[in-house]
This record gives C-alpha cells, structure tokens and sequence, in this order.
C-alpha cells in the first residue's frame, strides 16, 4: 500500500448506500480499492441500512426517521472508536440527506413521539456531529493527492445530481477528478437539469418521470455525437434511472459508476472495451 | 380565513396526458424556459452588484409581510389622503363584489385590463361579462388565451402553449367579428401588428382600466407595474376611471425597500435589468393636470394569503411572480402550466394552492408535480425553501390520511424492516428469490405494488446474486 | 473623459442595447441641428413614408424653443404643443385622437440611470405621458447633467426632491427599451401598444 511512510492511515467508514448494495455491489467494490489503493484504511459497518430519503421526501418522516435513527446509531459508534475516521458516501444524494435533512428530521421526530425538547435536541447535536464527518466519495479523492494519470482518451459524459450539487453544492469536482485520471469530459446541454429519478417519483408519475428522462436521453445524445463514450454519475440513483431507461429503449451505451471508472483508471491504461464490458455486468446466477 | 381559487377540475391523469401529448405546446415551453432561465444567469454575472441588491430585497420583503398590517394601514391613508380609495378583501368573491359595484356606480360598459395573476384568482372577467360589462386583456398573451377561451399556462408568457397558426385564426375570427382587417400574414408580426390595431381601438374607447400591481409602497401610497410592451402605461393614462387589485403581500415599507425590489421581477424572470415599462400610480389626477386617473380604487386581497403569516410558510408572501422557479424547473418543461390545474403553477403554484386553500383543491400538487431537484430553491431570488416546503406539504397530506392506504402501508413495512440490519437483510433475500419471476434477459422487467411503476418504461438489474454487504462478509468479515 | 461623459457613454451603451438610438449634442447651440437629424433619421428609418405630425413637451430649460422652426422644413411635418394647464372634460376626448393620429412624440425627461438604460417621465401640468405612448416613434430630450449612476440612486433623487413637496407625481413612467413582447412562440417583437422606436438625445445644459 502507497501510504505506509505517509505515517498513520486514515479510517474511511463505508456508506454504501442501499441502492449500490444491492443492485450494484461492484460499484462499492471498486470505492474500495480506489480508497484502499490510496492507503486508507477501510471499515463496512454492516449493520447500516438505508438512509431513509425515499420516505421523507414521499412524506413518510415518521418512516424515514426510524431509518435515519439507526443509520445515526451505527456510524455514531463507528466514529466513536477513531477520532479522525470519516464516513465515504457513495451518493451525493444520500449524503445530502445525512448532512442537510437528518438534524431537523430527528428533532421533530423526537418532539412528535413525545420525547422532550431536550432529548430532541441530543438526536440533533448527534445528527450534526455525525453529518459533519460525512463526505461524498469524489469530494474525499479530490483532496487525496494522485499523480496525474496521462490521458486514456475516453470520453466520458458526466451527470451531475440535483442533490449533490444543489445541497452539497459540488458541481465541478467529479469532472476534475475524472479529468486527472486521464479522462477527457464531453459536456452535457442543461447539465444541470434533474434526470427525472425522484426517488418513488419514478414509480408513482413514471409518465412524467419518464419524459424528462427522455429529455435527459437526448441531451446524451448529443454529447455521444460529441465522442462521449461512456456515461457516469456520482449518484447511482441517477444512473440507475438512465440506464434502466436505455436498457428499456434497447441501447447498450455504456453507464458506470464513477468509483468504477476511477478504480479501472488506477490499474492501467483504460480501454473503450473494458468500460463496455464494466457497464455491460451481467448476473451469472 | 381560507381562499378561494379556480381550478381545473379534471383529474391529474387527464390534465398530464393532455400536456404530455400536446407536442406544440411542449416545444415551445422547453424553449422559452431553458432562454428566459439562461438570461436570469447571463443578467446577474453581467450586473456586478445584482446579487447583493438580491439579498437586500429578500430581507426587505421579509420584513414588510412581518408587520403586514401595520404598513397596509399606512398605505391606505397615504392613498386616500391622495384622492384614492382603498378596499380590503377578504376573499375572492368579496374583491369580486367591491369592482362590480365601482364599475356599476359608474355605468361601466367596457373594461381594459394589464395581465393580473390576482384576477385570474378572482376570475374576474367572467363576473364583469356575466354582469354586462364588456372586459379586453390588453397584454398580448392575455389577449390571445382571452380569445382561445383559455387559461394562462405561465405567469410571465401566458399563451406560450399556441403557436402562430392556432393564433392566426383565432386573429382570424376576431376580424370578423369586430369587421375589421384581420392579420397580413402568419408571422409574427404581423400578428402582433394587429393586436397592436385591434387593442388601440379598446384602449381609446374603454370606461374603466383594471391593473394588478407588482409592488405596493406603503410610505408613499404608491402602486407599481411592470410590463414590457407598455399596457399598463394606457390603462393607467387612458381611462378615467382606475382599479388596481393586488395581494396583500405585495406590499413594501417604504420607497428605500422599493429600490432594493424593483428590479428583481424583471432581472430574475426574464434577464433584464427593468423591464421596458415601470409604471407608478401614487394618486389621482391634480385639478391642473391632463393625465392620471379621476378616481382610483385599490382593491387589496388577501384570499388565503395571511393565513400564511407567523407559519413556516411565511416566505411564501415573499413571492415576486418573477416565473424563474418555472423556468428551472424539469417538470414544468415537460407539462406547461395548465396541467397544474391551478391559478399558479410551477414549484410557487405546488406550494401556494394547498396553502392558499387548506388543501381543499389539488391536493396531489406536491406528490405529482415534483421530483425534488431543488433547482427551483436554487433559483428563487426571495430565497423561498420551495423543495423543503414541498417535502413538508407531503408530509402534511399522509397526516391527513390523503394517501391511497396501500401506498402507505408500503412505506410502514419498508421502514419496519430496513430499520434493522437483520430485517433489511431478510427482505433482500426475499426479493432475491421473488425477483424471478420478472427478470427477462438479465434485467427485472416488472414488478408489483409501488414499484410497479418503475417497469412501465424502465428495466432494472437484479438483486445481486451477492449485494455488497454478503461480498464484505466474505472477503473481509473475518478482519473486523 | 469628465464624469458625465462617462456616464453618458454607459447610458449609451444599456440604451443602444435595448434597441434605442442615442444622439448627442455636445453643444447647447448644436441641439437644434442634432434634434431636426435624430428626427429625420427616425422618420426615414421607421416611418419612410406618409405624413408626418408631432405631439411635443419641452424640458423647462427648453422652453420657448420654436420646435416648427426646427423640424417644420422635414417632410411637412406638423408640430402641435402639449396642451399647458389643466384639462377640460369637453376636449379630453378630440386630444386623445389627435395624439392617436400623430406620428411622433417627443417629450423631455425628468432623468435617466446609466446602469439601465432607463429614462424617467412624469405626468405634470406642462408635461404629459401620452405623447411618449400612443405615437409609433418617441424622441426623448435628455439634459446630459440629468443622467444618474444607477436606477437605485435616479429613484433615491427622485424621492428627496417629491416627497418633500409632500406628495409623488400620481403618474410615473421609467421607460427602458421600447414596447416589446415575446408573446407568441417565444419570439422577440418590438411594438407592441407603445412606440416601436425610441431614440434619445442627449445634450449639454442649455444657454437659451
């Protein structure tokens, strides 16, 4: 491991998320080896869950914060054995939900239930101790120092989640993370624009849902004319819901977590094929 | 007191397909948005200083509504002590009421009116014309959906759903019934040439002039109206008689907090730095001058309005009509306003309508109409938490049991299991071995209950035959 | 370049932006000559045919400047002054049309804001609103010493000097561009109810 004589390593506590748990573990494996590869030390508390957001935002917030409150116990104590530990998220999205939503959710909750104000106020200082050390993944690489990796000429379009930008206020620093390790960045039209996810958004107005999918499909297209050969997110929720629609649409154009990309980019040249053959996993069982 | 809006009372169903189908309105929509929320971005970097002028008329809009009543007093004594008159509404049918009687004491025949979000709200055209009185929407667009019988479907660009064909022979058939020269051509200025034609007419011959306001200064007891194609400067000017209804939460302290505002409608809605026309009233006409109305009246509404003071809504009154949360945001793009079936659409029409009402009217606005992007937060130039109000609007409908119960009971056992790791782990396992039945070629293709949705258009990977956590355990359980 | 030089430059600039015109007449004894060209430049541009009549009101500092003797010579145009004093009911209706007939107005100004483009009108009882509304072409008199920083600080002035006479003028009007309108098909249009051209000219105080 690289990091040895840098002294003590960091502990990255793994937030996987449901979604990559279970639809695309690869995805988490690849964050791995890219942390691990970097000479973190990393830790998978298995008891984490869900973070809840699917419920609160569909206005379950009861629901949502019996989730939130387990998802607090577990990294609360997590953190609580390394003072310097920090919790990788593997969405934008869901980190946004820790950092941004948990302390006031918690808080209410406490209050609904019939706690009182000053219990309310302890799930909050924790909600806000333990939001505080959450970081989105490419936010933590980009801090790492990596040598710059020399140019695969992949082209890579990338889609920047509402939550992560908008909440978390990241926009650029995926893009530059992908840039240094030898990706070339084909820019999206209206980058900005959601991807019509929504969570249970697209399963109760999957019509709506499904044309501003379709929106976001041809602003692919163009990038793809563009030389865009793969496309990624920080959010699998986003590219779960663009990649479910292509596969629909019967189009294999490449969509890949950016963990996988970075983690093919650091054992070696990155090839058009292996990208395809990434994004193209296949269940065996 | 609960307000009263007009709605379109066909289901959602029926209003989103209606919008997902109507191919010309969706083109033009997704141009006229993506141009109007580029030149809000274009205008604020050119303008050094416009996003600190921004913050300043957040704080003062903040701060008129905190001490509402105090300034609309002010604001009705400055008015009348300037030879105005000032009328308080509670409800719709009472501004309703208050006009009628005005334009009936003057024997009105014939009204022309500026583009008025309020008197949508109040439908106030069709109670003139069932009184007798004659009504003609002076803006543009206003004057087109007039003709079309239809509604606004956005606030700053109301009939940008028909295209110059559709409003060639609506031109078409108003020449005919006026017996006039219709349009020279289909394009667009030739149209626009006849409108101007057709409305000088009205403008000259009309009894009464109706305005709305977007801005009322307290201080001085003025109304303020911004248009671009200068409307508003005829109906003020021209007719004797003037009535300006305006909501309550228009209101602004004094003439300094005027200045912090008055550029942010035009400078977030549509890219400029003020729009070609700033209108002030601040009286009626003095017995030396040519101009100004004879007499005013100000009609102010609340209509559901200060039921929102002293809730976690009160930004809400803060609302500058300016359109950019509609311009931003990715479901207006696809639907246009009317499929929001209310006065106001977009994300501020999402929040206002079931607050305005008590959710006595659409109240599948916040479920149906949003994905939570949050773009419309970010756009908002009165800083309203729009998402976080749409998220708490959710959460008020499940309180009230206006969920299907099915969808409920979905999310209660998905929290019961997935609030433990023992149950979120068994649930996986089931779904490993129920998801079978519906994988087609490696990839789930549909799906019962709530998630059903999702396979009408879209295909989702399986379960993984080992999700990360039984991966983890394997390779690394042992080590920890 | 003088602070009022370059104040005017971006007055210029905001205004020519929008679709306005600026002349300027860097001497007072020039700003007939520049006037009768701005005009004639107007009318051959925007109304090249056809007869032509004019509504007009003059800033103070103007008054008693024989407009005829200046744009009388220009196609045959007619100029009619801005009626003085308060009106009478009976002849309200006859200006209406006379003003609806016209072709040009041109009015003076109260002020402008260089960061805009805006030029600010009142209604008064020696100035009126309609002469810059109802006729197709608008030409603006602008003492260049009139010209404000910002729309902000044009507004700040305009409030100091109103509100201690007690009261605002009971009609105002900030013009910024012509009437346009984006209407149908999102498309930009100039003209709609108010002037499709404007042009302001710009000049130096006067001597007369």
């Amino acid at each position: 491991m690289m990091s040895e004589e840098e002294g003590r390593s960091q502990t990255l506590q793994l937030f996987a998320t449901c979604l990559i748990d279970l639809f695309r573990p690869q995805a988490a494996m690849a964050a791995v080896d890219v942390m691990e590869r970097r000479g973190a030390t990393v830790e998978f508390p298995t008891a984490q869950t869900c973070c809840g957001q699917f419920s609160y935002n569909a206005g379950y917030h009861r629901e949502a914060a019996d989730l939130a409150r387990h998802w607090v116990a577990v990294f609360d104590a997590a953190l609580r054995r390394d003072s310097q530990a920090r919790v990788i998220a593997l969405s934008g999205s869901c980190a946004a939900m820790v950092i941004r939503e948990y302390p006031s959710l918690l808080y209410h909750d406490a209050l609904d239930r019939g706690d009182s104000v000053d219990e309310a106020e302890r799930w909050q200082e924790r909600a806000e101790r333990v939001g505080k050390r959450v970081i989105e993944f490419t936010e933590w690489l980009a801090h790492e120092a990596t040598a710059e990796l020399p140019t695969s000429g992949i082209g890579v379009t990338y889609h920047n989640g509402c939550h992560m930008r908008r909440m978390l206020g990241i926009t650029s620093v995926p893009e530059t993370v992908l840039q240094s390790h030898g990706f070339s960045i084909v820019p999206m039209e209206e980058a900005d624009q959601c991807c019509g996810f929504g969570g249970t958004y697209s399963m109760t107005e999957w019509p709506v849902s499904t044309a501003i999918a379709d929106q976001k499909l041809q602003a692919l297209g163009k990038s793809r004319e563009m030389g865009a050969q793969c496309l990624t997110s920080a959010d699998f929720g986003c590219l779960a819901h663009l990649s479910g629609r292509l596969s629909r649409r019967r189009d294999p154009f490449p969509v890949v977590y950016i963990a996988e990309l970075i983690a093919l980019a650091d054992r070696g040249p990155v090839t058009v094929e292996a990208v395809q053959q990434m994004a193209q996993h296949k269940e065996e069982g | 007191m609960d307000g009263q809006l007009p709605i379109d009372t066909r289901p959602w169903p029926v209003r989103r397909d209606a919008a997902l189908h109507d191919q010309t309105m969706q083109q033009t929509i997704g141009v006229v948005t993506k141009r109007l929320a580029n030149a809000k971005v274009t205008a604020y970097a050119a303008y050094p200083e416009a996003n600190h002028w921004r913050q300043r008329a957040v704080e003062v809009k903040r701060q008129s509504i905190r001490q509402l009543e105090e300034h609309l007093a002010t604001f009705t004594q400055q008015v009348e002590s300037h030879g105005g008159k000032v009328h308080r509404a509670t409800t719709a049918a009472d501004a309703i009421q208050t006009i009628l009687e005005v334009a009936q004491h003057h024997q009105v025949r014939s009204v022309i009116k500026t583009k008025s979000m309020v008197t949508e709200e109040l439908e106030l055209n069709r109670a003139l014309e069932n009184a007798g009185i004659a009504v003609r929407e002076t803006d543009l667009g206003e004057y087109i959906i007039q003709l079309a019988h239809e509604k606004p479907s956005h606030i700053l660009a109301p009939a940008l759903h028909k295209n110059r064909e559709q409003i060639h022979a609506l031109f078409d058939q108003d020449a005919l019934v006026y017996h006039t020269e219709p349009p020279a051509s289909e394009d667009i200025v030739a149209l626009t040439q006849y409108a101007r034609r057709r409305l000088r007419e009205e403008f000259l011959a009309a009894d009464m002039g109706v305005t709305g306001g977007n801005f009322l200064v307290a201080e001085t007891g003025t109304v303020v109206l911004i248009t671009n194609e200068g409307n508003a400067d005829m109906v003020t000017t021209l007719p004797r008689l003037l009535v300006s209804v305006v909501g309550v939460e228009k209101i602004v302290a004094d003439w300094s907090g005027l200045i912090d505002v008055i550029q942010q409608p035009a400078l977030s809605g549509v890219g400029q730095r003020l729009s070609s026309y700033t209108t002030l009233v601040s009286g009626t006409r003095g017995p030396d001058q040519w101009e100004g109305p004879d007499e005013w009246h100000v009609v102010l509404l609340d209509n559901g309005r200060t039921q929102l003071k002293d809730t976690p809504f009160e930004d809400v009154l803060s609302c500058i009509r300016c359109g950019a949360c509609l311009n931003v945001c990715p479901v207006f793009r696809q639907v246009g306003g009317h499929a929001y079936g209310s006065v106001y659409p977009g994300p501020i029409g999402i929040v206002e309508t079931p607050l305005l009402t008590n959710f006595e009217v659409l109240p599948e606005l916040p479920s149906a109409l949003c994905t939570l992007c949050h773009a419309c937060g970010e756009a908002c130039p009165m800083n309203i938490d729009l998402p976080g109000h749409i998220v708490q609007l959710r959460q008020m409908k499940q309180e009230r049991h206006m969920n299907a119960i099915g969808v409920t009971r979905s999310y209660r056992w998905w929290a019961r299991f997935w609030a433990t790791p023992h149950g979120y782990r068994r649930s996986m396992r089931w779904a490993r071995w129920g998801q079978w039945w519906f994988v087609r070629h490696g990839r789930i293709q549909s799906a019962p209950g709530l998630a059903g949705g999702w396979f009408k258009t879209r295909d989702m990977p399986p379960v993984a035959s080992m999700t990360f956590h039984e991966w983890w355990d394997r390779t690394r359980g042992k080590r920890q | 370049m003088t602070e009022t030089d370059a104040l005017r430059d971006q007055f210029q600039q905001q205004f020519e932006a929008l679709g306005g015109h600026l002349f300027y007449a860097s001497r007072a004894d020039l700003l007939p000559e520049v006037l009768a060209s701005a005009y004639q430049t107007m009318v051959d541009r925007y109304l090249p045919t056809g007869p032509l009549q004019v509504v007009y009101w003059l800033n103070s500092d103007l008054l008693g400047w024989d407009l005829h003797g200046v744009l009388g010579g220009i196609r045959g145009t007619q100029c009619i002054s801005w009626p003085q004093g308060g009106r009478q009911q009976a002849v309200q209706g006859q200006w209406q049309d006379l003003l609806a007939e016209s072709q040009v107005g041109i009015t003076g100004s109260a002020w402008a804001a260089a960061d805009t483009g805006t030029v600010a009108l009142y209604a008064s009882p020696s100035t009126g609103l309609l002469p810059s509304l109802l006729m197709p072409i608008h030409i603006i008199l602008l003492n260049q010493n009139r010209i404000q920083p910002s729309v902000r600080e044009g507004l700040k002035r305009f409030y100091q000097e109103n509100q201690a006479a007690g009261r605002m003028p009971p009609l105002v009007k900030l013009i910024t561009g012509p009437s346009m309108t984006a209407d149908i098909e999102g498309q930009l249009v100039i003209g709609v109810h108010g002037p499709m051209a404007i042009a302001v000219v710009v000049y130096e105080e006067s001597i007369f």
